[in-house]
């Protein structure tokens, strides 16, 4: 029998990678939508690793994605519930959490982010993103940070910092008295890192079938490339399998999730909500919506990849 | 047995809003995402409450509904769900109504709630916030959120920032359970619940349900809020709908989905509120509405099912007589005759 071929998508692959950057015996600080996934996978994958969110939720497993960061309801079984002012003010500036594992809207060359706002409100309502939320305090005082950029940008300059990364790189950070910094940058192209002394960003390693070009592109600062530049692993057959059944629908965000949900919604009369949830459709149209692939090819939570064409 | 004085804070959420919201109050809502007093919050929208001061980290679509019914004057918030048309209540609201937002972090603002709650004038906060726009944006507005001063205590001379305390003036908290006097149980993940109750001068507690108060005395651990602090108890199953309350109900998509799509305009928001709000009485005609227009099982979907906590003792070697006879004082004020009195020889001193 010959080799039968899988297709993934390059979420996918920003998963597996994301999870392969978490070890042992670490308390991880996960945001919403991909970050989880991945600290899922790496759980899966083994990894002894302490999941906590901010609403208050301190070593979980879940069986489904939450829907936002107290989603206790999501979950098998919690080691320790508390309050979000604990979570903040102990743990994480008690020097508890190794990881923070964030996204982002928009990224500067030394790890700054913004999530917050792409115009002044004042001028245009339009302006706003989300919020600061916790990624302030997590990219500030986490020992290490892990930032996912999914659909976000590249910026020369920021218009808004929400949460500050190496600052003005150099050791700006450490004289401002914030401890650890960012130290990877996790996009759909490839994998970023932060140089030891000036703490400006290189493309580290890329995701096959990407082109240093294709990235440069992106980027609006000459970005520097490491010499010895690798191409990283495709996600085994097992991790895809994970992620697609853990999460078909709303891992992959907020956002597009609640786009999805109206847009299904407009659409349906009362009388088939029931039949949608039942089939979870609901659910499955929305990555199909965000991968722009014909909503037949996802209809279903698969437990087996497409078959091969 | 029955004292009737502390049982009068149980009423319906309409007198509980007539009776402590008033316009131009600070209105602290006790959820980060979970437990979201939506019964409370139509209820101030149905009433017609003007310019309130809302104070909550994380925001669902609470805040965003009271901007969208022109509720509010300002928003004291960290975070917010983004809306299917890119543009929130709250966005809109800035040019619409002019309400004013100050952008905190979400540990900023359950700082400022805690100072509150420990009736402190502000906490110190982090550098992580001095190092960002959002002190620097609240510094550029003049707002009085931040500010810095040196440590005393430092021998550098180091800087500290700080974040400045919020007391509200009302605080609504949606639990799982209460008991008539006011002891509020809740369980999961607990957000900014308690901060934010005992910040604000008058607190109005909303629960799935009201249980004996044997029940409380039985998880005491599980009393977030003590029942002097609260002003108002509220029967009020599927309170938090469509969040959810963990324990009794799942969070609901349909009527989130619905709501998302109708943010998108001020019209499109009024029909909406026009037929989840506006034009329903109660909580209870809510739950009504909802079963005849999706149906019974679209209700029963979002159940919990049963996952018990282990007991654990609360004994200590002393046992009361009822304890010792295994009686409860129901039992005997519901059958006179249950206890037959024996005398035992051998006990004289």
């Amino acid at each position: 029998m010959g080799k039968i071929k899988a297709k993934i998508s390059y979420d996918e692959v920003m998963c597996s990678v994301a999870s392969r950057e978490l070890r042992d015996r670490e308390v991880v600080f996960v945001g919403q939508g991909i970050p989880l996934l991945a600290a899922m996978l790496a759980l899966k994958a083994g990894k002894k690793v302490t999941l906590v969110m901010e609403g208050g939720i301190i070593g979980f497993t879940a069986y489904r994605p939450p829907i936002h960061i107290a989603d206790c309801t999501a979950f098998t079984g919690v080691e320790c519930c508390c309050e979000m002012v604990d979570m903040f003010g102990m743990f994480l500036m008690g020097g508890k959490i190794d990881v923070g594992f964030l996204g982002t809207s928009q990224i500067d060359k030394y790890g700054n982010l913004n999530t917050s706002f792409t115009k002044d409100p004042k001028e245009s309502f339009r302006g706003r993103i989300a919020g600061s939320g916790g990624a302030n305090e997590i990219a500030g005082f986490a020992k290490r940070l892990i930032i996912l950029l999914h659909h976000g940008k590249f910026m020369d300059k920021l218009f808004y910092r929400t949460s500050p990364g190496w600052l003005e790189g150099g050791t700006s950070r450490q004289d401002a008295g914030l401890p650890g910094g960012p130290s990877v940058l996790i996009t759909l192209d490839g994998v970023f890192r932060f140089e030891k002394d000036t703490k400006e960003m290189y493309l580290d390693s890329i995701f096959p079938g990407r082109t240093v070009k294709e990235i440069k592109a992106k980027v609006p600062w000459d970005l520097k490339i490491n010499p010895d530049l690798r191409t990283e692993e495709l996600p085994t057959y097992d991790e895809v399998i994970t992620v697609r059944q853990f999460s078909p629908n709303i891992s992959l965000g907020r956002v597009r999730w609640a786009l999805c949900q109206t847009d299904e919604l407009r659409r349906l009369s009362t009388k088939n909500i029931q039949l949608c949830e039942k089939y979870d459709i609901l659910d499955s149209l929305s990555t199909s919506r965000m991968r722009k692939t014909p909503p037949t090819e996802n209809l279903f939570p698969i437990d087996e990849l497409p078959p091969p064409d | 047995m029955t004292e009737p004085e502390v049982y009068d804070k149980v009423m319906t959420m309409k007198e509980a809003v007539a009776k402590f919201v008033h316009d131009g109050d600070t209105l602290g809502i006790g959820a980060c995402a979970n437990n979201i007093p939506y019964s409370a919050v139509h209820e101030i929208i149905r009433q017609k409450k003007r310019k309130l001061h809302a104070v909550q980290p994380t925001s669902m679509f609470e805040i965003d509904m009271m901007a969208n019914a022109n509720c509010l004057r300002e928003v004291s918030f960290s975070w917010s769900i983004r809306m299917i048309s890119g543009v929130r209540g709250i966005d809109r609201a800035i040019k619409e109504f002019g309400i004013k937002i100050n952008d905190y972090t979400n540990y900023t603002c359950a700082l400022a709630l805690m100072a509150g709650a420990y009736h402190m004038p502000f906490l110190p906060c982090t550098e992580s916030v001095y190092q960002s726009d959002i002190y620097n944006w609240a510094k550029r507005d003049n707002e009085a959120m931040f500010s810095r001063i040196q440590n005393p205590f430092s021998k550098e001379k180091k800087e500290v920032t700080l974040v400045q305390a919020i007391n509200p003036d009302v605080a609504i908290v949606h639990v799982q359970r209460i008991d008539k006097k006011g002891n509020a149980q809740s369980w999961g993940a607990l957000g900014t619940a308690r901060h934010t109750a005992m910040a604000a001068k008058h607190v109005i507690v909303s629960a799935e349900e009201i249980v004996d108060d044997e029940i409380v005395k039985k998880s005491p651990n599980q009393t977030i809020i003590p029942s002097f602090y609260v002003d108002a108890v509220v029967q009020e199953p599927w309170g938090a709908h469509p969040t959810e309350v963990l324990g009794y109900y799942d969070f609901d998509r349909i009527i989130v989905a619905q709501y998302i799509s109708a943010s998108g305009t001020l019209a499109l928001f009024e029909k909406w509120a026009g037929e989840w709000i506006y034009g329903l009485e109660n909580r209870e005609e809510y739950v009504k509405y909802y079963i005849h227009k999706f149906g019974f099982d679209a209700l029963n979907r979002l159940k919990a099912k049963q996952m018990l906590s282990s007991p654990y003792n609360l004994g200590s070697t002393f046992q009361t007589e009822m304890q010792k006879l295994g009686v409860k004082l129901e039992d005997i004020d519901a059958n006179p005759d249950l206890i037959e009195m024996e005398i035992e020889t051998g006990k004289e001193i």
